[in-house]
């Protein structure tokens, strides 16, 4: 059954073993070491900021932290301090995610598993984002988010108008678009993240299976550059949705 | 007013902030407001889709084919362009 050649692509994560029938996929068990190393080197930073002797990551960090603070108070202006430390930690932990998914082995180091009555061979590791729970997840994080500070800044009764308007029939029809509107807002983020990063894992694994040697490595480049922008765009999305939700509208 | 937020100044590092957060004011810089255009082709398709299945699930359980679905897709291309002329009108 394993013996057969070519590239095995799977559109959903594999189950690699349960947890009192908690089914643990591969692509959990890489959302649980990316979130460990997130967490390390955001304790990491934090020591360095207080040290006296600061190293190279330091600095890098201060730089990739500065740069992004200043893109994101461009659309949320002073705002930006309450919303920053949520924003941010969609960036770093999409962005890590994405290249984390690159590294060789993921996705590559197999190892064999009984599924019904026959044996097959999956992947120990995939790419997090290729696996639509996780995305789903995160655009659900982010949507909830946006009525949150929506409700927070607007008040309830602010938010309800919105979607629910008995002024005339024409207003209460639009008012259930907007609940549409906002459904397509989940969609949207879910699969944009997941599109991209999927499309990237099977580009790189029909490349590597077509010619073994050096030819990946442009593609590798282009997933690298991949990665970043998808990141960006998560966050600058809910940060552009953010501004929207809870500047007042007339 | 709450103060116990973090900004950064110009150097990158981290200083409290004074600033008043919770005023509803308008942020008065359009430059990335644009952004949400990326969307526009998830805008069009989901609530056409979203109204596709909801109808076929509707028809399936009460037996009415093909009232629903047709309801649900008209209605579901009236939204995708609602969110065309939102999306257009900021």
């Amino acid at each position: 059954m394993s013996e057969d050649i070519g590239p095995h692509i799977s559109i959903k994560a594999e189950k690699i073993f349960e947890i009192f029938g908690f089914p643990v996929t591969n692509s959990l068990i890489t959302s649980i070491i990316v979130t460990i190393i997130t967490i390390i080197l955001a304790v990491y930073y934090k020591k360095q900021t207080t040290a006296s002797k600061k190293n190279g990551f330091y600095y890098l960090m201060k730089f990739f932290v500065n740069s992004i603070y200043e893109m994101f108070r461009s659309v949320l202006g002073d705002k930006i301090d309450k919303f920053f430390p949520i924003l941010f930690s969609f960036f770093f932990y999409i962005l890590l995610q994405n290249w984390f998914g690159l590294l060789p082995g993921i996705g590559s180091i197999l190892i064999r598993i009984t599924e019904g009555h026959e044996q097959i061979l999956v992947p120990l590791f995939r790419g997090n984002n290729a696996d639509l729970n996780t995305t789903l997840g995160l655009a659900l994080i982010s949507v909830s988010l946006i009525q949150y500070y929506s409700i927070k800044y607007m008040g309830i009764k602010g938010y309800l108008k919105k979607f629910l308007n008995f002024t005339n029939p024409i207003m209460f029809f639009l008012g259930i678009l907007e609940i549409i509107s906002e459904i397509s807002k989940v969609v949207s983020f879910a699969f944009r993240l997941f599109g991209n990063i999927f499309a990237g894992e099977v580009l790189l694994t029909i490349i590597a299976f077509l010619v073994p040697v050096l030819a990946s490595f442009p593609f590798i480049l282009l997933e690298i550059f991949v990665g970043l922008i998808q990141a960006l765009v998560f966050a600058m999305l809910t940060t552009v949705f953010i501004s929207n939700a809870i500047a007042e509208h007339h | 007013m709450k103060t116990d937020y973090l900004e950064i100044d110009k150097e990158g590092n981290l200083k409290k902030s004074k600033k008043d957060l919770l005023r509803n004011e308008k942020i008065d810089s359009p430059k990335f407001h644009n952004l949400e255009a990326m969307n526009v082709g998830y805008y069009v398709v989901i609530p056409i889709l979203i109204g596709i299945f909801l109808g076929l699930y509707l028809d399936s359980r009460f037996r009415t084919k093909p009232t629903f679905t047709l309801i649900l897709i008209l209605l579901g291309s009236v939204a995708s362009f609602y969110n065309l002329y939102r999306l257009t009108k900021k």
